[in-house]
């Protein structure tokens, strides 16, 4: 067999030569040439999508560069106090609190569920596209027209909420009204991610503007912290005394004058009467744990 | 000097026609293959370096743009913080129902009579119970919910209940508030 091929390959030397580089070359153009080929390809492919992905970044660039920082700064704190980030007790509170005062109403119960949460993860509440709710129960006495007034004004302010439900019973041997209001409230936790880094950001839409003009025109009922002045407990500075105050602690006591730096006549503040009126200080009892408060 | 070796074998065969013909065209299928290889070859690498340099100037550029974006990401934060409250604050407002309007005509219907009860029903369906002192105070009241009926200001008023003591007359009604 050998011999055979060697005869071969003696007599037909020029066909075996150009048939090894026939093999060869066609050898090189498969494992060589089609995959570099393949890959100069893929390469032109992945240019065409880094320049997309530069287009889109180079737009994100240019938007945020656009946005003005301070303004907004102000629509997130617009935003933050019609819908917080957490269950913020003490605005829904306050707002409550607000309305019924401000339309002559006193609020004789209020009762408020999904205060608290387990805090493990199985526990959290995942958030809805309108935001998580707390359902607050209040029972209000007053006027009806004061209670329509009630009603109208608070979906119109800046912790939105929505009225669920209503009972209205009329208080015995009183034209007053008893008004058993389901409301619910919103609030949105802050976003955990803020996407991909590629991701276009578009610009607010005039229809998201006219909603967002909407809410920074309802009033505000509550103060948000930021403005508000806080005192800050320092410590008493004491000035210890280096002599007894006394010779001897163990003495008896003798009443000594007390020099009044006011005329004896001052000295009894007036106290005036203190009127309790049911519209003034609304009284608001809430099944919160102090624990849940935020 | 004469070689004294005699060769037996045939130092040329008789070389057939059709291995000439299959030679002609390996040969002429090897170099054009070869060519295509070679030129192939230098192409793809004449690419890969040409798109390898624009691919490092892009890819740099990217960084560049990258950076300017993390620079700004209180701004982006910030941005779709207020996005996501705006997207909620439509759907709450949305889907908000304003009471004053039940109420208003509650207190159209009642006139100067006290208002005993109120709940709110499904699809803007509302139940009163209204305290009269007579009969013809009763008679007002329904008249009233007739003629708002008329003016297409409520729609399916019900008489639900009338009770009569010595005292007064309890007037349970029902009726659908027209938006």
């Amino acid at each position: 067999m050998k011999l055979k091929i060697r005869r071969f390959i003696r007599l037909h030397k020029h066909l075996a030569l150009y048939g090894a580089v026939f093999i060869v070359t066609l050898i090189a153009l498969i494992v060589g040439l089609i995959p570099a080929i393949s890959k100069s390809v893929k390469l032109v492919s992945d240019l065409r999508t880094m320049q997309d992905d530069i287009n889109r970044i180079q737009t994100k660039v240019s938007m945020l560069q656009n946005l003005n920082q301070q303004e907004l700064e102000k629509y997130a704190s617009d935003m933050l106090a019609a819908v917080p980030a957490d269950r913020s007790l003490t605005t829904l509170l306050s707002t409550i609190d607000s309305l019924a005062v401000k339309h002559n109403l006193f609020i004789s119960d209020m009762s408020i569920e999904g205060v608290t949460s387990l805090a493990s993860r199985s526990g959290a509440v995942a958030i809805k596209a309108e935001g998580n709710s707390l359902i607050e129960t209040i029972s209000l006495q007053g006027e009806l027209l004061n209670l329509r007034n009630f009603l109208s004004d608070c979906i119109r302010v800046r912790r939105l909420m929505r009225v669920k439900d209503l009972v209205l019973t009329s208080m015995p041997k009183s034209n007053l009204i008893t008004a058993k209001l389901t409301v619910e409230v919103f609030y949105l936790p802050f976003p955990q991610t803020i996407g991909k880094i590629s991701d276009v950001i578009e610009p607010f839409s005039q229809k998201e503007m006219t909603t967002l003009a909407t809410i920074q025109s309802f009033p505000m009922l509550f103060s948000m912290g930021s403005g508000a002045s806080v005192q800050s407990i320092t410590p008493v500075k004491t000035i210890l005394p280096t002599a007894p105050s006394v010779v001897d602690p163990f003495a008896p006591i003798r009443p000594r004058a007390i020099i009044s730096p006011t005329p004896m006549t001052t000295l009894l503040p007036s106290v005036s009467p203190i009127r309790l009126s049911p519209t003034s200080t609304p009284r608001a009892t809430s099944s919160a744990s102090p624990e849940g408060l935020r | 000097m004469a070689s004294q070796n005699i060769n037996l074998f045939q130092t040329k065969s008789t070389i057939q026609p059709l291995l000439e013909l299959i030679e002609q065209y390996v040969r002429i299928a090897s170099m054009s293959l070869l060519a295509f290889v070679l030129t192939g070859g230098i192409m793809v690498s004449a690419a890969f370096y040409i798109f390898g340099q624009q691919r490092d100037a892009m890819e740099k550029d990217r960084q560049l743009l990258l950076q300017q974006v993390k620079d700004n990401v209180s701004k982006e934060s910030l941005f779709l913080m207020v996005r996501a409250r705006i997207a909620a604050g439509e759907k709450i407002l949305s889907t908000q129902v304003s009471y004053a309007p039940f109420i208003d005509t509650t207190i159209k219907v009642l006139q100067s009579f006290s208002l005993s009860s109120f709940s709110m029903g499904q699809k803007n369906s509302v139940s009163i119970t209204v305290s009269v002192a007579s009969l013809t105070d009763a008679t007002r009241v329904l008249a009233t919910l007739m003629d708002m009926e008329k003016k297409k200001e409520i729609s399916n008023p019900i008489l639900q209940s009338f009770s009569m003591d010595e005292k007064k007359i309890q007037i349970g009604l029902t009726y659908t508030v027209v938006l």
